[in-house]
């Protein structure tokens, strides 16, 4: 019994220090004793400010003291330390209204603070630990004040505490450094770095490749050549874009002056001919693009219609013109298997008024192989036409077509300038693409002058030859589509002239244009049909028909327009032209499969005790409905 | 005191006239059993709630409760022995029980002074275990001493 009496003690005593140990230690979390700290005023608070907050004054004194210079005071930063003690504190030696930290203020200032900002400033860090100490902002003052966390799951002993705080960096001083953290750094950046991949000649690229840009030394320094473009949205000039090998580019982009043409005509680099030909010749191309033999640029000025001296460029008051402007420049890059042979630049000058602000400038690349002068015939499509190129056109002379050398000029049609007039050159007409209908309408505008000698010389008539006048406008001066001879076009965009039997005649209607009526409207409609393969649908023009729709009209000769004073009086006449492709191809015939059967797969003898194939439905029958008759007894 | 005989013991065995085992000893490794598993599975629950609020250096997560397993693996050989050695009144599987103490506590003490974060529950859970351990180490000295004044050498 002793013995059992003694475990039982033991085991009480156990129990007992079980449950002190337990107390105690909910005792330590219970209990949440507060201490408050007054600071800020006289002398000695002051220093318990710094005892208590020894890493506040650091940063005061590295910004304070002028002896320390930024880069010790950037290696000092405290790690795992809440800087920002006092970040109202904004003026220096001055107390800030409302900051209650900032040491500079005095009790009296003290007084007119309504409340500390301070608390709006700076979070406490340490929430989430058993005991820690929290800034109380109260009667103008700070207090640091000890706080219990209650939570079970607060941290009792916490051995990271620099989870808290940014890892203390070192400031980069070299290059190297500064690649280290860019490196590193978390963000998205925008690359603003231009990759000059082809401006790094190296000794495998020995032949230039198809959209690799053209390399010159200009000065002994490495570039490309530019050639200006426009930007979409203000078609103002870009210089940032290279020439690429074997891509011709023409563009057309506009120079915003700073001031009218008159003042920057002789200073501005990119109107100044004699000075963009002075640079193109300092200008090198390097033959290939690894080696090191250069080509000098070719440079000639043309000009086309300067009226004035050799001296390029000058501003003639009189005339009011800015003589010799930069108006187009065109590369020639000759070229044989890879390796430029020869760059030509060919600078057009012209005149302009003094008064523009902003002048429209051409710049054109093209490449030309080495030896080959002659210009390949370029068919419109093999075999069929192809959307975009030329409708082939010409005249028949013997036993073949004859084809205009310009293929833009095979057929074309005449269309408007800017303020409606029609543009009747031969350059600026429209040429007739396949597939792309279009109608333009523009006015003439006519004087007696224009309608020639049969005309002028009988006032009041109405002129046939202002008919006459019409339609070479319309059909253009080159007539290539005159309507006096057959003009056939090709079925095929691969057509060779020839073969006759390819082209077909061009079907002109025209209704009577009498002496009272003038072909204002010229229409022409072309069928094709798509034949071959459905998945490559080759087009081919299988009609064409030319419309001149004349109406009544008269040079009128009405009130001043009758005196031979006002022979140069004019009046206007509006033209159209359409033209209009039409898909005329036979749909591929819908082949409808048949209907799918249903095949019984069943045996003749599934049914078998109610059903045989060879014996009579009657049977089956009386088998069904005694069945049902059974199943209703059952069920009723 | 109350002799008690059983027929299976042996020839000596029923000549005793008391057994040695003590009970207050027996109780506490009992209890104890239970205590161990609560306490690994919220220590382990823990460590989830710590991993998923608290940052954490690398590896040392998984280093911690790879201890904390180790701790909780030796617990319980230390109690199966001691258990074994106090029913058997064997002062060297007792013996082992007491060595293993050293390891567990010292696991425990890892837990509690060590660790990356100890949350107040981890410590309250620490200290109770210590106790225990400590309840022990104390009541397997004595066994030890009884056993083996007893045994005949």
């Amino acid at each position: 019994m002793d013995m059992e009496r003694d475990h039982l003690i033991v085991l009480l005593v156990i129990l007992v220090t079980l449950l002190m140990e337990i107390n105690s230690q909910s005792a330590t979390t219970v209990a949440v004793p507060s201490t408050s700290l007054a600071f800020g005023s006289n002398a000695t608070s002051n220093n318990a400010n710094t005892s208590f907050l020894p890493t506040t004054t650091e940063p005061f004194i590295l910004v304070q003291d002028p002896t320390q210079t930024p880069l010790d005071a950037q290696a000092n930063i405290p790690e795992n330390i809440d800087l920002a003690v006092c970040v109202c504190d904004l003026t220096q030696d001055v107390c800030d209204v409302n900051c209650c930290c900032d040491e500079n203020c005095s009790p009296s200032d003290r007084v007119v603070f309504l409340s500390c900002d301070d608390e709006y400033l700076t979070k406490e860090t340490n929430t989430d630990l058993c005991s820690y100490d929290i800034r109380v902002y109260g009667n103008n003052n700070v207090m640091l004040k000890a706080v219990k966390n209650s939570y079970i799951f607060c941290i009792s002993n916490d051995r990271n505490p620099s989870r808290k705080y940014y890892a203390s960096v070192a400031v980069a001083r070299n290059q190297s450094e500064f690649e280290s953290y860019l490196a590193s750094s978390q963000s998205n950046r925008f690359s603003y770095q231009y990759k000059p991949t082809v401006l790094e000649p190296t000794n495998e690229t020995n032949y230039y490749k198809r959209g690799q840009f053209l390399i010159t030394l200009s000065n002994n320094r490495v570039s490309t050549l530019d050639i200006p473009t426009s930007v979409a949205a203000t078609s103002s000039c870009v210089k940032m874009n290279p020439a690429k090998f074997l891509i011709s580019e023409e563009d057309s982009c506009t120079r915003n002056l700073v001031a009218p043409l008159e003042v920057v005509c002789t200073t501005s680099a990119d109107l100044n001919s004699e000075k963009l030909r002075q640079n193109l010749q300092n200008v090198k191309v390097k033959m290939r693009p690894g080696s090191n033999t250069n080509l000098a640029v070719n440079v000639s000025v043309v000009d086309v219609d300067v009226k004035g001296d050799t001296q390029f460029p000058t501003y003639s008051p009189q005339l009011g013109l800015c003589i010799g402007i930069v108006k187009e420049v065109a590369y020639t890059v000759t070229h044989e298997a890879g390796v430029i042979m020869g760059v030509e630049a060919n600078i057009v000058i012209t005149d302009l008024p003094g008064t523009l602000t902003a002048v429209e400038q051409k710049y054109s690349v093209q490449y030309v192989e080495a030896g080959d002068s002659s210009i390949p015939y370029r068919r419109s499509g093999n075999p069929g036409y192809l959307v975009g190129e030329p409708v082939i056109a010409g005249k028949r002379v013997g036993d073949y077509i004859r084809l205009n050398g310009d293929r833009q000029q095979y057929l074309s049609m005449v269309v408007a300038s800017a303020d409606g007039d029609c543009l009747t050159d031969s350059l600026n007409r429209q040429s007739i693409v396949f597939g792309e209908g279009f109608r333009s309408g523009c006015t003439l505008r006519l004087t007696k002058d224009n309608l020639g000698d049969q005309c002028s010389n009988q006032f009041g008539d109405q002129c046939s030859s202002l008919n006459a006048y019409v339609i070479q406008s319309l059909l253009g001066p080159s007539r290539a589509l005159d309507t006096t001879e057959p003009i056939y076009i090709a079925m095929f965009g691969n057509s060779l002239p020839s073969k006759v039997g390819d082209w077909i005649e061009l079907e002109i209607v025209s209704n009577e244009i009498s002496e009272q009526t003038v072909g204002v409207s010229l229409h022409l409609d072309i069928i094709y049909v798509n034949v071959g393969s459905l998945a490559n649908p080759q087009a081919m023009i299988v009609a064409a028909k030319l419309y001149l729709e004349p109406i009544s009209m008269s040079f009128s000769c009405v009130g001043p327009y009758c005196h031979r004073q006002n022979i140069d009086k004019t009046q206007n006449f509006e033209v159209v032209s359409s033209v209009a492709f039409i898909d005329n191809s036979l749909p591929a015939e819908a082949a409808i499969a048949e209907k799918p059967v249903a095949k019984s797969k069943l045996k003749a003898d599934f049914f078998k005790p109610y059903y045989v194939a060879s014996s009579s439905s009657q049977f089956f029958l009386s088998h069904v409905i005694l069945c049902f008759i059974f199943i209703s007894y059952l069920i009723g | 005191m109350v002799l008690r005989s059983y027929g299976l013991a042996s020839q000596t065995e029923v000549q005793r006239l008391w057994w040695l085992s003590l009970l207050p000893y027996q109780i506490v490794l009992y209890l104890n059993g239970f205590y161990t598993l609560f306490y690994t599975i919220c220590e382990l629950l823990m460590f989830i709630y710590k991993g998923e609020t608290l940052p954490y250096a690398p590896s040392s997560l998984g280093v911690e409760i790879v201890i904390l397993l180790l701790t909780s693996f030796v617990e319980i050989l230390r109690l199966f022995f001691g258990k074994k050695g106090n029913l058997t009144e064997r002062p060297l599987l007792v013996g082992v029980s007491l060595g293993l103490s050293l390891p567990a506590v010292l696991g425990n003490v890892f837990l509690l002074i060590w660790q990356t974060y100890l949350l107040r529950a981890e410590l309250i859970l620490i200290i109770v275990q210590l106790s225990f351990i400590g309840v022990e180490m104390l009541l397997g000295f004595i066994a030890i001493i009884l056993f083996s004044r007893a045994t005949p050498y």
